[in-house]
């Protein structure tokens, strides 16, 4: 972007015209964004077999994008600041010459304004008046304190300016900007219409629910009550993070365990290092190595052939065998390392003093020690089970042609599905019930939120 | 009630020997205590008792059974730690209860027993607090009821005090013999306070480097140690070294850089050897015209006074001057004080003087 001018009207520009852009990338005046550049999409033509997204739209009700191949044609003209970005989609806009779907992107020019001004809809103040009202009592409370605590200035002595400035901007900027505002947009988003740049702020861009409705009934007029395709996989999706989220500790504790209690100096380092190393190959080519080790005549089907157990492979692939080790594997030292430093806190005495009270093994793990690491129990569960809900690299590889991840619909919807509300929907619908759902699983094994922070 | 007997046994960790070929027998119903710097292997015989280690060598009788192969869990002991060990996420009630609870008693069961025991350890109706919620005595209480819950023929005590403040300490000693004699059974005691050892033992071991230098109650051990360790260990203790030059079965004379000084033989010293004469600094006194016998006498110079109330501590100077002679002097109201630098004759009973073979001494 060039200087000289206010950066808001930047991105008002640019958020009015991202939404009815067809191609996930960013509308960015270069030429490069007129290909498609995302890692997957990249990845996904040329992997034989199953599990592809593009192996699977087929099979999907309601994706009536058009062609996948949205040509946005930068014409940055030279000399002149004005860009003009020519949508060029039959299917969407069939009856006007192709001149009024020139869209004017303003880059420097203050003088003129952007072409689409979404503005304040009625949720954004809906929430803003709701958000006052539900932290007015808390801000009232707090006043007080906060007049004694103005010598919150006393921070910004101790730590200088500058160093100060930096804390801030990476707590506050950290979750402002790069977490509470791009959720919000894409909230808002999930609301509205999959619009063409040129309805945008138009009579036809209003609130609606039907991309929740979507998920939830399917598309108007279809003869299922239900979306129960959608919803089938949302539900599988859940299922089977439990399981690998229940199969990942299974596998963790007693290895953390081990090395929190019995492992001691130059082993223990190595045992880290055993457990870091393999994470510094990248996860795609983790993925396909498991593939490779899963397929057909992969090394396990060698193997399992070669000592007798199998006469004829087997097809671990279709039945998510490899998809269960990949994603089980992916996120293990998220799992290892909250149990092994809250495992590590434990008094060793504790453990003998039960043992020396009669205890058998499994009354000391479920009595002593793991009442003692819930925190970091919680705490990797949490995160495991989230990233598996959301991992997209793994089902994408490794996942069996029946298999299909709730991320791959939600990649479907912004990539080859070209609806970005849609998209936001399903991913806040997935983000929703998975916050939902922890915080449950927390009640009901009495954690808090503050026990998982201090791990 | 059964005997604790450690029949020649050796722990070795790798080249390190922490005990060394120790023979005991623990009467049952004894307060036994290990009493030895830290480091001279008496946690290790105590892991030993318990079944956390094994002897390398010899092996651990309790109730004339043999223990090799049998797990902590399955010996009638119990231990207290040192940092006590309590189960922090659990009531005061399920501490104490939790043996019972691994051998699945029923809860009413559970809780009748830990009632009990909170009576015995004088912490009546306190089952629902929480463990963070009480003292640090308290807490040594609730071990001590959590260890004597499973009712052990043994209980195992690992320095279960030293996190205490003194006066704490001190009321512990009183309780912690009160409850022994109350419950019966055996108690061994680790602990490096050789004032605990004496205050509640029926009988004291006291080691060094992993051997057992000398069992006996406590005022043998004070009165008649039986090597040169033991009497400058426990209690405070004048060390003379030099050659014995007459011994007879009952007195050696030692020839020291003092004079020729005399103390009981017990240990069979005989002359040319090299010896230690030990004097308590209570045995020391301010010589008299009355006091003849020159091998109990001798002089010496007087470096600082320290009044300590019912005590006047004279230092008196040694060959080593960073450790002076002590003497510690009754303070009967008119005590005369010296001045440092003058030159005072020592007077001591010999029979109260002990002769020892020479050998190491404790560090201070």
């Amino acid at each position: 972007m060039s200087d000289g001018l206010p950066s808001s009207h930047i991105i008002l520009a640019q958020s009015g015209i991202m939404p009815s852009l067809p191609t996930p990338s960013e509308p960015k005046p270069t030429p490069e964004t007129a290909a498609p550049s995302s890692p997957f999409s990249g990845i996904t033509p040329s992997l034989p077999g199953s599990g592809t997204p593009s192996s699977i739209t087929p099979s999907l009700p309601g994706f009536s994008a058009p062609s996948t191949s949205p040509s946005s044609s930068p014409n940055a003209s030279s000399g002149t600041s004005n860009l003009n970005i020519t949508i060029t989609n039959p299917d969407k806009l069939p009856d006007l010459p192709p001149g009024q779907h020139e869209l004017k992107l303003v880059i420097q020019d203050g003088s003129q304004q952007p072409p689409a001004d979404t503005g304040l809809g009625f949720i954004e103040i809906f929430i803003a008046v709701v958000a006052a009202l539900l932290i007015a009592p808390f801000v009232q409370r707090q006043a007080g304190k906060w007049s004694a605590n103005l010598n919150a200035f006393q921070f910004v002595q101790r730590n200088g300016i500058a160093i100060s400035a930096y804390l801030l901007f990476f707590t506050v900027g950290w979750i402002v900007f790069m977490i509470v505002l791009p959720q919000l947009y894409m909230f808002d988003f999930s609301f509205r219409h999959n619009l063409n740049p040129s309805e945008i702020g138009g009579p036809a861009d209003t609130y609606t629910l039907k991309n929740y409705i979507y998920l939830i009934f399917g598309r108007e007029g279809d003869s299922d009550l239900l979306n129960w395709l959608h919803l089938a996989v949302f539900t599988k999706t859940i299922i089977a993070s439990v399981i690998v989220t229940i199969i990942n500790f299974a596998l963790c504790y007693p290895l953390a365990y081990f090395m929190a209690q019995s492992v001691r100096g130059s082993n223990q380092r190595l045992l880290f290092l055993c457990l870091l190393l393999p994470f510094w190959v990248n996860e795609i080519l983790r993925a396909f190595a498991f593939k490779l080790i899963f397929a057909d005549l992969g090394l396990m089907n060698s193997f399992l052939i070669g000592i007798g157990i199998l006469d004829q492979p087997y097809d671990f692939l279709s039945a998510n065998v490899a998809l269960y080790t990949g994603l089980t594997y992916a996120y293990i030292l998220l799992m290892i390392f909250p149990l092994y430093n809250a495992i590590e806190s434990l008094d060793p005495n504790q453990v003998e003093a039960a043992r020396d009270m009669g205890a058998s093994w499994i009354k000391i793990h479920t009595r002593i020690v793991m009442p003692h690491a819930k925190p970091g129990i919680a705490s990797g569960c949490t995160m495991v089970f989230m990233l598996t809900a959301g991992a997209l690299a793994a089902p994408n590889i490794l996942g069996g042609p029946s298999s299909l991840w709730f991320t791959q619909i939600i990649y479907q919807w912004y990539n080859t599905g070209g609806n970005w509300p849609q998209g936001s929907a399903y991913a806040f619908v997935l983000l929703i019930s998975c916050i939902i759902f922890v915080r449950i699983m927390m009640r009901v094994f009495n954690v808090g939120l503050g026990d998982i922070a201090k791990r | 009630m059964s005997s604790v007997e450690l029949d020649q046994v050796t722990i070795r960790f790798g080249d390190f020997v922490a005990v060394d070929n120790c023979n005991l027998t623990i009467e049952s119903g004894e307060f036994f205590s290990f009493l030895g710097p830290s480091g001279c292997g008496k946690t290790t015989i105590l892991r030993a008792i318990s079944g956390f280690n094994e002897p390398t060598d010899g092996s651990v009788h309790i109730g004339s059974k043999d223990m090799r192969g049998i797990g902590p869990n399955n010996r009638p002991t119990a231990l207290i730690f040192q940092n006590l060990a309590l189960f922090p996420l659990m009531s005061v009630a399920d501490n104490i209860a939790f043996a019972l609870e691994v051998r699945g008693i029923k809860y009413n069961e559970r809780r009748r027993r830990a009632e009990e025991l909170l009576d015995l350890i004088a912490l009546p109706g306190q089952g629902d607090k929480m463990v963070s919620e009480l003292s640090g005595g308290q807490m040594q209480r609730v071990a001590i009821a959590r260890a004597l819950a499973v009712e052990p023929e043994v209980l195992l005590l690992d320095e279960p005090l030293s996190a205490l403040d003194l006066k704490l300490r001190q009321h512990m000693r009183t309780e912690l013999r009160s409850i022994q004699q109350r419950v019966g059974i055996t108690f061994i005691y680790i602990t490096h306070d050789q004032g605990e050892a004496l205050t509640m033992s029926d009988r004291i071991a006291v080691m060094s480097a992993g051997i057992v230098q000398q069992v006996g109650n406590g005022s043998e051990i004070y009165n008649n140690p039986a090597t040169s360790f033991v009497a400058s260990f426990v209690g405070e203790n004048n060390a003379f070294p030099g050659k014995v030059s007459k011994a007879d079965s009952e007195f050696a004379v030692i020839d020291t850089s003092f004079g020729s000084l005399r103390g009981v033989n017990n240990r069979g010293l005989s002359e040319g050897d090299d010896a230690f004469l030990f004097i308590r600094p209570e045995v020391l006194y301010p010589a008299t015209s009355d006091d003849t016998d020159e091998d109990a006498l001798f002089e010496s110079e007087v470096m600082k006074e320290e009044f300590e109330g019912s005590f006047l501590h004279v230092f008196l100077r040694s060959e080593n001057p960073d450790k002076p002679y002590k003497m510690a002097i009754v303070n009967n109201a008119n005590v005369q004080r010296r001045s440092t630098g003058e030159m005072v004759k020592i007077a001591f009973d010999p029979r109260r003087a002990v002769a020892l073979p020479y050998g190491e001494l404790a560090d201070e």
